[in-house]
């Protein structure tokens, strides 16, 4: 057994992004929780510092040392098995690891030692099961927290306080620890292309070359994604309209992706799967809201008015991530549908198939955010909002509205957003937005809260940096989309 | 198919280049290339690996802005063409992946509605032929059924110009030589032009009428195929002799002992350079591929 080169191993199976946001994560974890410990007068310190030291090994477990997987699934086709042998040595020794710091502040604290240990065991084993399991459970991670913390209120689990406490969570240990072991067992006896689908353990994504680096941020390609679709799955146009006489409809069929036109079947087929995602969180916060209203007639009205608003929220600015990302790809690749509609005749001339193609781009989406817009709006007026509250919500769809444009523009007009920059600017939006998440449910009370006017003007002074640099963007991309000759060329 | 490369001032030349140039990032990949091919030609540009050939091509055609240098299709400047030149026109990327999301027969259906001249016919039969399943996601074909339906949807639009990026790489024997012979034939009989690149010799000598060697982003040969033996060949000359050498070569190599083997061409009175008559100097017929070595290994 070569010990040393099982100990290398996450570190050469994964993609440096990755490696270094994963170290990222838990160095500020670590960083708080030691900030924490030293100036902390609380009777529980230490339980905060295990807590956040348990949040950062849950990142490292799920996005890097869970890694070590990828060398065990390789040892088991190559048929080397005193490397596979070392894999799960090396995960037994990392996990041991992974588990000192933990030890070190229940000994120095001397209460509560294997709840302790215990939580952060939880953590180890909670992200390596993410890693392990199937890849659409990773889209039901982000609500776990909020879902154990209504179960918790529901059932009464019992706090860390509570004696009980160390019997939950050791049976859900053991339970997670079974999972991982017949998880790992199942992903290394598998062949590598037969979990390429949403089926396929998570992990098995992390060789892909699009988790590396900011192109990752454009996700699967359109081939990769076709590949892990089921044949249910796969969406079924519709080109009946189609041709030259149709030219806007014949470059949404070449944008694929959502602007795709499609069947009546195939928009239900569409439909299900978002559907399907969006029970859980729904369900969630039914479970949530529920508990604090109860299911009287006044809990449906703040409920829904609370929910429509996010979706009409995030909603926006999902669209336009949503489709950055899809121009981003589209125009990255030069053998895909670049040269044919470079090539195809029955588009016009370059001046006119540029105005369709933008007028194509944008249109769609931009019709569904000014939707969204409406309707907030509508939202904001019915419940008598204060006029700072309709202010920040407007601006904040605005700002998605603009951050499309100037996006989209640059992408065909051969000057796209770096990476970095793309990203800067979708995290820029992100917590703006998120600063107003919170408005659609504040207004529907009998006294609707007017946010803090320094609050107001710290929001409202982000959104104008943000639309300055959204300005510099739209002007060099509307310069270059002067310059090209046409758009069909890929950047880069 | 009597192909001849043509001064660049044609006006028919389905396809022509002048000083192209171009780079990515510091590197330059083009320098200067001149090309023109004539009506009914097939041109085969052969190269190393990242020689610059898909460049070219991709030059060629209008899909990328060269730094210098202007390209004409048909006449029109390739960055601007008119839909009759492009319905003219058919070129097929290296490894395909347009359109993932459709099945075979709705890409070909879809690109059909664009090409006055379809062969629906000919596209349904050749889905068959090569034993595509029609209603299969393009996504989920290997690269080799890809490129198939891809060269598929280049030939049912009956192009006058045919443009075709390493149209062989990903292809089985059995389909590499059905193409190769739907290219001979539409060459043949219908007088299409086509320029396609490869590094596979031996599809070169079975179908091209003409060569054109790319080679550090320069054109170091074009001219027709069946000249190249007879136009260039190896000269050796022992170490002692090495100082001899002519200076306008293709390409030179020195041996462990010190004699030297270089490419030559016959002078424009079709003599060998003066060094090849010299006493020990030999000189030795080059086939294609052994020209190709000599120049690019």
């Amino acid at each position: 057994m070569n010990a040393r080169a099982a100990l290398a191993a996450p570190w050469y199976s994964t993609h440096a992004a990755m490696r270094w946001l994963a170290f990222g994560v838990l160095a500020v974890c670590v960083i708080a929780a030691v900030c924490l410990g030293i100036f902390s007068s609380k009777v529980h310190w230490a339980w905060a510092v295990v807590g956040l030291y348990s949040a950062g090994l849950f990142y490292l477990w799920a996005f890097y040392l869970s890694s070590i997987t990828l060398l065990a699934v390789d040892a088991h086709w190559l048929c080397i098995p005193g490397l596979k042998r070392s894999a799960t040595f090396a995960v037994i020794f990392y996990a041991v690891l992974s588990l000192m710091p933990t030890v070190l502040v229940a000994l120095a604290d001397g209460n509560d030692i294997a709840p302790m240990i215990l939580v952060s065991s939880l953590a180890i084993a909670g992200g390596l099961s993410l890693a392990l399991l199937p890849r659409y459970f990773a889209m039901f991670t982000g609500v776990v927290p909020v879902l154990f913390s209504g179960l918790s209120r529901t059932f009464h689990l019992p706090g860390v306080d509570d004696p009980r406490f160390t019997l939950l969570t050791g049976a859900i240990l053991l339970a997670l620890l079974v999972l991982c072991a017949w998880r790992w067992r199942t992903v290394i006896a598998t062949a590598p292309q037969n979990q390429s689908g949403v089926s396929g353990a998570l992990v098995l994504q992390y060789r892909r070359s699009q988790w590396s680096g900011w192109g990752g941020m454009n996700g699967l390609d359109s081939t990769a994604q076709a590949r892990q679709r089921p044949d249910w799955m796969q969406p079924r146009a519709d080109l009946r309209r189609v041709g030259p006489l149709y030219p806007s409809n014949s470059m949404r069929v070449a944008l694929g992706g959502w602007y795709l036109p499609l069947t009546a079947m195939g928009r239900v087929r569409a439909v299900v799967p978002t559907l399907a995602a969006m029970t859980l969180p729904f369900l969630v916060m039914f479970l949530i809201f529920s508990q604090d209203h109860g299911l009287s007639p006044s809990f449906w009205y703040p409920f829904l008015a609370l929910m429509g608003g996010w979706i009409c929220l995030f909603g926006a600015m999902g669209m336009t991530f949503m489709t950055v990302m899809l121009m981003q790809q589209r125009w990255r690749k030069p053998n895909a549908e670049l040269p044919l509609l470079a090539l195809m005749p029955g588009l016009g001339d370059a001046a006119s198939a540029k105005c369709h193609l933008l007028s194509t781009a944008i249109g769609r989406p931009l019709r569904l955010q000014v939707m969204a817009l409406i309707l907030l709006v509508g939202m904001m007026i019915a419940t008598h909002a204060a006029g700072t509250t309709m202010l920040m919500i407007v601006v904040g769809q605005l700002g998605c509205i603009a951050a499309l444009i100037v996006c989209v523009l640059g992408i065909v007009a051969g000057r796209p957003l770096p990476g970095w920059g793309t990203f800067a600017l979708m995290i820029a939006i992100s917590l703006l937005l998120g600063c107003t998440s919170f408005l659609p449910s504040s207004t529907v009370g009998k006294h609707p809260w007017v946010p803090a006017t320094s609050f107001v003007v710290a929001v409202l002074g982000g959104w104008t940096l943000v639309a300055i640099a959204m300005a510099w963007i739209g002007r060099r991309g509307m310069a270059a989309w002067r310059k090209r000759p046409h758009v069909f060329m890929p950047n880069g | 198919m009597n192909a001849v490369l043509r001064s660049i001032s044609d006006d028919d030349a389905p396809l022509a280049v002048q000083g192209l140039t171009h780079g990515y990032g510091d590197g330059a990949v083009l320098n200067g290339i001149d090309l023109s091919l004539s009506p009914g030609s097939v041109l085969g540009l052969i190269g190393r690996n990242g020689a610059g050939k898909s460049t070219l091509i991709r030059a060629m055609v209008g899909l990328l802005k060269p730094h210098t240098g202007t390209a004409w299709v048909f006449g029109e400047p390739a960055l601007a063409l008119s839909d009759r030149a492009k319905a003219r026109i058919a070129y097929v990327p290296q490894q395909p992946e347009a359109l993932a999301w459709l099945t075979s027969q709705q890409m070909l259906d879809y690109v059909g509605r664009f090409y006055p001249a379809w062969d629906a016919r000919f596209a349904k039969d050749m889905l068959h032929a090569w034993d595509i399943q029609p209603n299969r996601v393009l996504g989920k074909l290997s690269p080799g059924e890809r490129q198939r339906v891809d060269l598929i949807r280049a030939l049912a639009s009956q192009p006058q110009l045919l443009v075709l990026d390493e149209p062989a790489a990903a292809l089985d024997p059995v389909a590499r030589r059905d193409l190769l012979r739907e290219i001979a034939l539409r060459a043949g009989e219908a007088g299409t032009t086509v320029l396609f690149s490869t590094h596979i010799v031996s599809d070169l000598e079975r179908v091209a009428s003409d060569i054109a060697f790319l080679h550090n982003g320069k054109l170091l040969l074009q001219c027709p195929v069946d000249d190249t033996k007879e136009r260039f060949a190896r000269l050796w000359l022992p170490a002692h002799m090495s100082a001899a050498a002519p200076s306008n070569t293709l390409g030179q190599r020195r041996h462990a002992d010190g004699s030297l083997s270089l490419v030559v061409e016959r002078q424009a009175d079709g003599r060998w350079p003066e060094a090849a008559y010299l006493p020990g100097a030999r000189v030795d017929a080059l086939g294609l591929e052994d020209l190709f070595v000599e120049i690019a290994g």
